[in-house]
């Protein structure tokens, strides 16, 4: 009696998810990879294996004619420890206004650059394998500001010219993702205009201005011992055709700290892609230059290429397989011969929709 | 054995034309496809350039002067009707509407099209919503359609 009565209630469950879920028109959606591989760095045993990618679950709402609702949750394995970890990476309420005027409020991508923006999380319509260096996660060694907290307005197709922009005012790095009440600190303010002056032809530019305060812990786990200026300018182009596509994008990263002085990072990647048939080969260029004396980015210069080719079975199922060669030299005050490291990559990523 | 022979070459013939004949007849895209509107929508004619815009909700996500969402309706399977509509409004594959509609709602929470089996589902809810845009085969549009026809593609 006691399981019928939890059948029933299970399904009474389920049945009001349902009710929910079509009352609000809510979706929900993910993507999952798997990856294997194997790393070839020659300051370092050789590693082989395969692995799980990103488990990434996102829920679409349309809560009225002109609100939505947009939440992505990420479930990923730590590289080091092997834990699961689960991270909100986006959580927006979206107000339309008009098509040049809309209003959100959330967690949110910043909106620096193209490709922050236009794949996310998202491992099946992401191009490559993994982020180009540039645009790396922060988790994952990347230097750029990505996940913010804060309000936005942004809006598109203004002129024939196709403008379109965002303005994001967030919590900033050293206030973190999660505000707990404490408003006092400094804010971040990022810009994005560009034009599609022709249908997927787009040029942009985006700057993002941080003051940072002391004690803050930045990505590479380097913890100011000053405030921090942060400025990022960023430019870059994307075309993307049936037959041919290039995005290529440049961040030049200025930290001024107390001591150290003006500090430029500059950081880039080019991404071409071809098709032929069903399969797509294609070309990554990755560049990043520090300068000496660098103390908020751990100064590791580097230049690298992959070749890559992705087969799509369908528009819900794509396999890459890539090989990568980057050289890399840490610029500091020692010996940069003894520092300098070259890694080879070979890696096949299976990436679903669903 | 000669007149047999020339009996069963004769009804081949008028057979197989008869056959042809029928087929262009039941041929499900015999008069084309229409782009149709809920009957309230102002807009009387679009080129097929603006229907691609709308439809796909590229830059406008509400209709001008109507005040209400844009709600692109598509069909669930692989059709005559769809096959056209992709081609020669939208100059795309299946994949590559797929693929787009999936990035608009990963990007910025925006519904992906409304998917039918029939004409007559295309039909019923573009009656019921007044932002929604779809098509179907032309000769499912009767007199009394309580849509409106913005396109005829032959």
């Amino acid at each position: 009696m006691k399981i019928i009565k939890t059948k029933v209630l299970g399904i009474c469950i389920l049945y009001a998810i349902q009710i929910s879920l079509n009352a609000q028109d809510t979706q929900i959606k993910g993507f999952f990879d798997v990856k294997a591989g194997g790393i070839q760095d020659s300051s370092k045993n050789a590693t082989r294996g395969t692995g799980l990618g990103q488990f990434d679950m996102f829920f679409t709402s349309q809560i009225d004619e002109k609100t939505s609702f947009l939440s992505e949750i990420v479930f990923e394995a730590d590289a080091m420890t092997g834990q699961v970890g689960v991270d909100m990476e986006r959580a927006i309420i979206r107000r339309y206004v008009k098509d040049y005027f809309n209003i959100s409020a959330g967690k949110f991508h910043s909106p620096i650059g193209y490709w922050n923006n236009a794949y996310h999380h998202g491992s099946l319509i992401q191009p490559t394998i993994n982020r180009p260096d540039a645009v790396a996660f922060e988790d994952m060694g990347g230097t750029m500001p990505i996940h913010q907290v804060g309000l936005q307005i942004d809006g598109a197709g203004i002129s024939k010219a196709g403008l379109y922009y965002s303005v994001l005012i967030s919590n900033g790095l050293s206030k973190g993702n999660y505000n707990l009440g404490n408003y006092n600190q400094p804010i971040a303010g990022c810009v994005q205009i560009g034009i599609e002056p022709i249908e997927n032809f787009k040029i942009f530019g985006s700057y993002y201005y941080n003051h940072i305060e002391s004690g803050y812990s930045t990505y590479q786990n380097i913890v100011l011992p000053h405030n921090v200026a942060y400025n990022l300018i960023n430019g870059g182009v994307a075309l993307l055709k049936r037959k041919f596509e290039f995005i290529g994008e440049v961040f030049s990263t200025t930290t001024n700290m107390q001591t150290v002085g003006n500090k430029n990072a500059l950081t880039a990647y080019a991404y071409a892609g071809f098709t032929k048939f069903k399969v797509k080969p294609y070309v990554v260029f990755n560049y990043a230059r520090y300068q000496n004396g660098d103390m908020f980015f751990v100064p590791n210069n580097s230049i690298g290429g992959i070749v890559g080719v992705r087969y799509n079975f369908s528009s819900k199922s794509v396999i890459k397989l890539e090989v990568g060669n980057t050289m890399t030299q840490l610029v500091s005050g020692l010996n940069p011969d003894k520092l300098t490291n070259n890694i080879q990559v070979v890696q096949i990523q299976w990436a679903i929709g669903f | 054995m000669k007149k047999i022979i020339t009996l069963s070459i004769l009804t081949l013939l008028i057979s197989s034309f008869t056959l042809i004949r029928y087929k262009k007849t039941i041929s499900p895209l015999s008069g084309g496809i229409v782009v149709i509107v809920n009957i309230e929508n102002p807009v009387n004619a679009m080129t097929a350039g603006e229907v691609k815009l709308m439809w796909m909700r590229k830059v406008k996500k509400r209709w001008p002067d109507f005040n209400k969402n844009i709600k692109p309706v598509d069909r669930k399977n692989k059709c005559p009707e769809r096959d056209l509509f992709y081609s020669k409004v939208l100059n795309m594959t299946a994949d590559e509407v797929d693929t787009y509609f999936m990035q608009k709602q990963y990007q910025n929470a925006e519904k992906p099209q409304d998917k039918f089996s029939t004409d007559a589902d295309v039909i019923n809810f573009i009656i019921q919503e007044p932002g929604a845009i779809g098509f179907v085969n032309a000769s499912s549009i009767g007199n009394d359609a309580k849509v409106k026809v913005v396109l005829t593609l032959p």
